[in-house]
C-alpha cells in the first residue's frame, strides 16, 4: 500500500466533485473487495480514495414502473439476506433470481463488504454480477459533471476490467427491468473451489408463451470470455421450442461450438473452460424450468 | 474443580480429552504472535528479492534507498560478507555453504534475498527496496529436475563442493540395496511400473513467517522472537552464523500460527533481521508477505519416481524398485533428508524382501524444498500404493486382500523388516480390516472405492542428525504448583495441555496446577524442536521421566517425615499418601515448603532448595547404513484409509462421498487433540490431490503466489469425516506406549483417492495434484483410444532394469468434439 488521502463525501454531488478533481490519481471505493487487494500489492496506488459509503442515494433500492433501481453500494449481504428487495413487489421473478445468484458468490465475509456496483465497475470476467446483470438486461446510470446518462449492459461491459465509465464519472444506479410476462431465469457457474470466482458461467433468461414455448430469450456466457457475451445463435435456436422439451445436450453442444473462449488462466486453459459450457447451460436451463 | 488422576478408581489423566488450554487465548484474540508485538523503537525490514530465477548480479546500488525518508539502514550481501558465515553445518551430511543470507554474485531462485531496507514504517521500507537498483544478467533457468540432471546442464551451485554430488544432483549417493532385486523381479508373476510425479505443495500455514530481533547494544545480547518450530537449533544456527556466543542469543517463539514443517529451519530472513538489529541497535521486525512465503519458504518440492513393483500370483509383493529424482530448489535445505527418510519409511507397512532404490536430490532454479507434513512419505506412498493396486488388478485379486497378505501383522511384532526397521507393535492389519468394513463398496456408475495403507515414523534419527532427543525440566513451586519447562517448540499441537496431563498424572496433582512453558532457549532445556510427530511420544517421555524423578524425591522426603518406607507411599490428590489410603500423608505443597524454608527437617543427603529434575529422552534408534537400511524410528504409527469417490464426467470434478480412516496411534494422551491432528493431517494429504501446488513457469517464476490461485481447499471443499477408528497397538519401546499422531493421516490420502479414481474411471492418475481439467482430459483421451489410460503420460513397454524409455506425450486434446 502507499499513502493516500481518504475522502468521505456525504452526497452524490460532493462525491462527483471529489472524483472529478484529480481523476487520474483518484479512485472511488465502495466495498473495497477488489481495490484493497490491488492497493496492498501496489498494483494500484491512487493518491486519493473517495469513499461512497456515506452517500445515501447510492445505497437505495426502489421499484415501480416496470423496473427496479438498485443503488450501486448495496451489498451482496443485503440482497442475499432478503433485506434489499424486501419492500419491492417484483412482478417478474427477477429479484429472486438475483438473490439466488448473489447469495452464492464467494463467502460470507466477502458478501458482507462487497457491493453490486463495485463488482459491476470492476468488470472481472470471472465475476457473476456482470453476467447476471447482462442476462436481466440491466441499464447503468452513469453520473458525471455534465449530468447523467444511461448505458445498456452490453455497452457498459467493454472488456477485462473495462467499462463505459469515463474518468470522473460514477455509477449512480443499476436499473433492472421488471418485465411483465412469464420470464424465467437460470444461472450456473463452475470455479475451482467452493468460494472461487467462475472459470466459466452461463446465465439464461427465457420468456415463454401460453403454451410454454420460448418467445424470447437471452443466453450469456461469462468467465471464459473478456466480457459477458450473448450467444445469439443459441438464442435463435431456442426460440419457438417448448421449454420443457428443449434437448439440453444439443443446446450445450451448440453453445460450446458458438462461444469462443478468450481467456485461459495459468492453470485452466480455454479448452477446459469451453468444455464446461454444456453442463453449465444444462444446469441453467434446469433452474429456469424448475422455476416455471 | 481439580482434574486429576484418581488412583482409587485407577483412572488416569492419560486418555482424557481435556480441552486445549491454548484455545482461550486463540479464540479471544489475545494470543500474541510475532506481528502483534510492539516493542518501543521498533523498525521494519523489507527484503528485496531476485525477480529472476537464475541471474548473475552485476551491481547493486543501495544509495537511492538510503536517501528516502524514514530509512534507517540498507544493506546487502557485500556489507555482511565478513560478519555472517554460511550456516547449516550443525547437522551432518547436509553439506552446505549454500545457506547464505543474501545472494551475492548469483541468484538461484526467484525470491532469493538480495538486499534489505530497514525503516521506521513497513511502507517506508517497501519504498526503499523499490528504490534499490540491481543490474542482473539473466541466465538460463533450470526448472525441471530431470533436465537439471542432464550432463550438459549448467551447474546452479557452481561455487560449492558437495560430497557425493554430481553436477546439479548435489546428493547423488542415495541407494537402497536389499536382497536380490533383479532375480526377484525376473521370477515374479507380474511386474507393474509407472512414472509418478508429485507437485510442490507448500505448507500454507496461516501465519506467514515472521521474526523480531532485539539487540541490546549495552549488554550485547540478542533476543530473537520467531515463528519457529525449533528454538534451540535456531539459536545455535543464528549464533554460529553471527559469531555470537550462545549465551548472548535468546530465541523465543510466541504463539505460532502453524508450521507443518515449513518453520523448522534457520532462514535467511532470520539472519538478516538479526543483523539489522545489531547494526541499528534497535528492534527490527520482518514479516513475510504471502507472495514471499510461496516464493521462498520451502514446500514439498517436485518428485519424479520411476517405480516398479513385482508380485507373485498369490499376491505377495516380492520386489520394489525406484529411481527418485527430487527437485530441491536452488539451495540444499532439507531436501536429501526428505528423499532418504520418505523413501525408506514409505516402503512400510510391507516387509519387502528385495528393494533397489536410486535417489537423487537435485538443485533446480525454484524455491527450496523442505519438510511439509509427512516428510516425503506421502510422495512415496502415492507411487507404491498405486502399484499395489495395479498388480492386484493384473492378477485379478482384491486390493484389500492383497494388502492384508502383505502388511505386517500385529501378532508377529516385534519384527524387523528386511530394510532394518524394527516395528515394535502394530495394528495395521486390523486397521485395514476395519476400514474395509466401514466403507461402502457397492458398485455405482462413475463411483469408485480405493484403499491405501502406510506407516509413519514417530520422530526419527535423521541421517543428518545423530540425535533424536527431547528434554523437559520440572520445578515444584512452594505453593504446590508445578512449573514445566518443555524443550520443544509447539505451534498448534497443544503441548501445553498434553505435557501437563503427563506431568500431572505422574505427580498425582490436578492438571490445573501444572503450567507448561515452551519455546524459550533461556528457560527451557535443549531439544530438537517440534516436527516429525515427535511431541506426544518423545517429549511426552522426557516429561514422564522428569516427573518420575521429582516424584522419587517427594516420596523420599515424605518417607523421612512420616517415618515410613518409600514403598508404602504413592502420589495422589496433590499429596504423598499411604498406598490406597485417601486423605493420608502430606500435601506436596508442604514438602516443597520444607525443602525451601525448613531445611533442617530434610533427611541427610537430601539436596535443599527447589525440588526439581530435568530429563532427556533420546530414542533407541539407529543411524542410516550405507545400503539404506536401519531402524530410524523408535516406533511406527499406522493408517489404513478408504475412499468412495464420484467423478463428474462432464466437468472432470471428483467428489469424495465417504472417507474412512483407521489408525494405530498407540496410547493416546489426549484423544481430542489427536483427532484434530488426524483431521488436519488428512487435510494436508487431501490438498495434495485437490489442487495445492506452487507452479513455476519455464522461466522459473512462480505463477500462483497467492491463495487466489494456489488452490488450498477451504472447509467447504472438504468431505465431512467420521471420527477416526483408533485401533491402538501400544508402543513397546516408548515407555508410555505412545506413537506419533501428526502425520500418519497425511501419507495415504493421495494414493487412496487416486486408487478410487481409477476404480471409478479406469484411468490411472500418476501425477499430483489431480485437478478437474486433468480428469476431463484423461477421460476424453481414454474415450478416444477406447481403453483406459495412464495419465498424464503413458509408459510404453518396459525395457531393461535401469534405462527407462522416453514417455509418450499426448497431443493437445480437443476436450469437445
Amino acid at each position: 500500500m502507499r499513502p493516500f488521502e481518504y475522502l468521505t463525501p456525504a452526497g452524490l454531488e460532493e462525491a462527483l466533485e471529489a472524483v472529478a478533481e484529480r481523476p487520474e490519481e483518484t479512485a472511488p471505493i465502495a466495498g473495497g473487495q477488489s481495490l484493497l487487494l490491488e492497493l496492498k500489492s501496489r498494483e494500484r496506488a491512487p493518491a486519493r480514495l473517495v469513499s461512497l459509503a456515506g452517500v445515501e442515494a447510492l445505497g437505495a433500492v426502489s421499484g415501480g414502473h416496470g423496473e427496479i433501481r438498485v443503488g450501486p453500494t448495496v451489498t451482496y449481504r443485503a440482497i442475499a439476506d432478503g433485506e434489499a428487495f424486501a419492500a419491492i413487489a417484483s412482478r417478474s421473478a427477477v429479484t429472486g433470481f438475483l438473490t439466488r445468484v448473489i447469495a452464492n458468490i464467494a463467502d460470507r465475509a466477502v458478501r458482507t463488504m462487497a457491493t453490486v456496483g463495485g463488482a459491476a465497475c470492476q468488470a472481472e470476467p470471472a465475476f457473476d454480477i456482470p453476467v447476471a446483470l447482462t442476462v436481466v438486461d440491466a441499464g447503468f446510470e452513469v453520473a458525471g459533471a455534465s449530468g447523467t446518462r444511461r448505458v445498456a449492459a452490453h455497452e457498459f461491459f467493454r472488456g477485462v476490467k473495462q467499462t463505459a465509465l469515463e474518468q470522473g464519472e460514477l455509477l449512480s444506479a443499476i436499473v433492472v427491468p421488471d418485465p411483465a410476462g412469464s420470464w424465467r431465469w437460470g444461472f450456473a457457474k463452475q470455479g475451482m473451489r467452493a468460494h472461487d470466482a467462475a472459470l466459466s458461467s452461463v446465465a439464461l433468461a427465457v420468456r415463454v408463451d401460453g403454451e410454454s414455448r420460448v418467445e424470447c430469450c437471452r443466453i450469456v456466457v461469462g468467465g471464459a470470455v473478456k466480457r459477458p457475451s450473448r450467444a445469439y445463435g443459441c438464442e435463435t435456436w431456442l426460440i419457438g421450442r417448448p421449454i420443457g422439451e428443449v434437448e439440453a445436450e444439443k443446446l450445450g453442444e451448440r453453445l460450446a461450438a458458438e462461444v469462443v473462449p478468450e481467456l485461459g488462466g495459468a492453470r485452466f486453459g480455454r479448452e477446459y473452460r469451453r468444455s464446461l459450457l454444456p453442463a453449465l447451460v444444462r444446469r441453467a436451463l434446469e433452474e429456469a424450468r424448475d422455476e416455471g | 474443580m481439580s482434574v486429576a488422576a484418581d488412583r482409587a478408581t485407577g483412572e488416569s489423566l492419560i486418555g482424557r480429552s481435556l480441552p486445549r488450554r491454548e484455545d482461550l487465548a486463540l479464540l479471544t484474540g489475545t494470543a500474541v504472535f510475532v506481528d502483534d508485538m510492539r516493542p518501543a523503537g521498533l523498525l521494519h525490514a523489507r527484503i528485496l528479492r531476485s525477480p529472476h530465477a537464475h541471474a548473475r548480479i552485476r551491481r547493486i546500488d543501495l544509495e537511492p534507498a538510503r536517501r528516502l525518508p524514514g530509512v534507517v539502514d540498507v544493506f546487502c550481501g557485500a556489507d555482511v560478507e565478513r560478519s555472517v558465515e554460511p550456516w547449516g553445518d550443525l547437522t551432518q551430511d547436509i553439506l552446505t555453504g549454500d545457506r547464505i543470507a543474501f545472494a551475492r554474485d548469483k541468484a538461484v531462485y526467484q525470491g532469493q534475498e538480495v538486499a534489505v531496507a530497514v525503516a521506521e514504517t513497513k511502507w517506508q521500507a517497501e519504498d526503499a527496496i523499490e528504490a534499490i537498483e540491481v543490474d542482473y544478467e539473466p541466465l538460463e533457468p533450470l526448472v525441471d529436475p530431470e533436465q537439471a540432471m542432464q550432463p550438459d546442464a549448467p551447474v546452479i551451485q557452481d561455487g560449492v563442493d558437495y560430497e557425493g554430488g554430481v553436477g546439479n544432483a548435489y546428493d547423488a549417493s542415495y541407494r537402497i540395496r536389499v536382497g536380490d532385486f533383479e532375480f526377484a523381479r525376473d521370477e515374479a508373476d507380474v511386474v507393474v511400473r509407472a512414472r509418478f510425479t508429485t507437485g510442490c505443495s507448500g505448507a500454507a500455514a496461516l501465519e506467514p513467517h515472521a521474526c523480531l530481533a532485539d539487540y541490546n547494544p549495552s549488554s550485547g545480547k540478542l533476543t530473537f522472537h520467531s515463528a519457529t518450530q525449533m528454538v534451540h537449533p535456531l539459536r545455535d544456527g543464528l549464533s554460529k552464523a553471527l559469531h555470537l556466543p550462545r549465551t548472548q542469543v535468546r530465541v523465543v517463539a510466541p504463539f505460532v500460527g502453524g508450521g507443518f514443517g515449513s518453520k523448522g529451519d534457520v532462514f535467511p530472513w532470520e539472519v538478516i533481521t538479526a543483523v539489522a538489529s545489531i547494526r541499528t541497535g534497535r528492534p527490527v521486525r520482518c514479516v513475510l508477505s504471502r507472495r514471499e512465503v510461496f516464493e521462498t519458504v520451502p514446500g514439498r518440492g517436485r518428485q519424479v519416481r520411476y517405480a516398479e513393483l513385482a508380485m507373485r500370483a498369490d499376491g505377495t509383493i516380492t520386489a520394489y524398485g525406484e529411481r527418485v529424482i527430487f527437485a530441491c530448489g536452488g539451495v540444499s535445505a532439507w531436501g536429501n533428508q526428505i528423499l532418504r527418510i520418505g523413501t525408506q519409511i514409505g516402503m512400510l507397512p510391507y516387509a519387502i524382501p528385495n528393494i533397489h532404490v536410486d535417489g537423487f536430490a537435485v538443485h533446480t532454479n525454484t524455491g527450496p524444498a523442505g519438510p511439509v507434513r509427512g516428510f516425503g512419505v506421502p510422495e512415496a506412498i502415492f507411487a507404491k500404493e498405486q502399484l499395489v493396486d495395479m498388480a492386484a488388478t493384473e492378477l485379478g485379486l482384491d486390493p484389500v486382500e492383497v494388502r492384508l497378505r502383505n502388511v505386517l501383522h500385529g501378532d508377529d511384532c516385534p519384527t524387523v523388516t528386511p530394510l532394518g526397521q524394527r516395528v515394535d507393535s502394530t495394528s495395521i492389519d486390523r486397521c485395514l480390516e476395519r476400514a474395509a468394513e466401514a466403507i461402502d463398496r457397492s458398485e455405482a456408475e462413475d463411483v469408485g472405492v480405493g484403499f491405501a495403507v502406510c506407516m509413519k515414523y514417530t520422530s526419527a534419527r535423521h541421517p543428518s542428525l545423530d540425535s533424536d532427543l527431547a528434554s523437559v525440566r520440572i520445578v515444584l513451586e512452594t505453593d504446590g504448583t508445578v512449573s514445566v519447562f518443555s524443550g520443544d517448540s509447539p505451534h498448534g499441537q497443544g503441548h501445553g495441555t498434553t505435557v501437563a496431563q503427563v506431568v500431572a498424572d505422574a505427580l498425582g496433582v490436578g492438571v490445573e496446577k501444572v503450567r507448561v512453558t515452551s519455546s524459550d532457549t533461556e528457560t527451557c532445556p535443549f531439544s530438537l524442536g517440534t516436527w516429525g510427530s515427535r511431541g506426544g511420544a518423545i517429549l511426552g517421555t522426557a516429561a514422564r521421566m522428569a516427573a518420575e524423578r521429582v516424584r522419587a524425591k517427594l516420596i523420599e522426603l515424605a518417607a523421612h517425615i512420616l517415618e515410613t518406607a518409600p514403598e508404602e507411599l504413592e502420589v495422589a490428590e496433590d499429596r504423598v499418601r499411604f498406598v490406597g489410603m485417601p486423605g493420608t500423608g502430606l500435601f506436596i505443597q508442604n514438602l516443597v515448603l520444607l525443602a525451601a524454608y525448613a531445611t533442617h527437617q530434610l533427611p541427610e543427603g537430601f539436596e535443599p532448595g527447589p525440588i526439581q529434575a530435568q530429563a532427556t529422552y533420546d530414542t533407541p534408534t539407529e543411524r542410516e547404513r550405507s545400503d539404506g537400511t536401519g531402524n530410524l524410528s523408535p516406533t511406527y504409527s499406522a493408517a489404513a484409509h478408504a475412499a468412495r469417490v464420484e467423478v463428474d464426467r462432464e466437468t472432470g470434478r471428483w467428489r469424495v462421498l465417504d472417507y474412512v480412516m483407521a489408525h494405530d496411534t498407540g496410547v493416546i494422551i489426549n484423544p481430542l487433540i489427536v483427532e484434530g491432528q488426524h483431521q488436519g493431517a488428512f487435510l494436508h494429504g487431501y490438498a495434495m490431490v485437490f489442487g495445492e501446488e506452487v507452479r513455476w513457469g519455464e522461466d522459473g517464476a512462480v505463477a500462483n503466489a497467492g491463495f487466489k490461485e494456489y488452490f488450498a481447499p477451504s472447509a467447504a471443499d472438504l468431505p465431512s469425516l467420521h471420527p477416526t477408528i483408533e485401533v491402538p497397538a501400544p508402543s513397546t519401546v516408548i515407555p508410555g506406549g505412545q506413537k506419533g499422531a501428526g502425520e500418519s493421516a497425511t501419507a495415504p490420502v493421495a494414493a487412496t483417492i487416486a486408487n478410487a479414481l481409477q476404480a471409478a474411471t479406469g484411468v490411472r492418475f500418476c501425477s499430483l495434484p489431480i485437478m478437474p481439467d486433468d480428469v476431463k482430459r484423461a477421460l476424453v483421451e481414454s474415450e478416444r483410444r477406447g481403453a483406459p489410460i495412464v495419465y498424464p503420460r503413458d509408459m510404453p513397454d518396459y525395457d531393461g532394469p535401469t534405462e527407462w524409455p522416453e514417455p509418450e506425450e499426448f497431443d493437445d486434446l480437443e476436450l469437445i468434439d
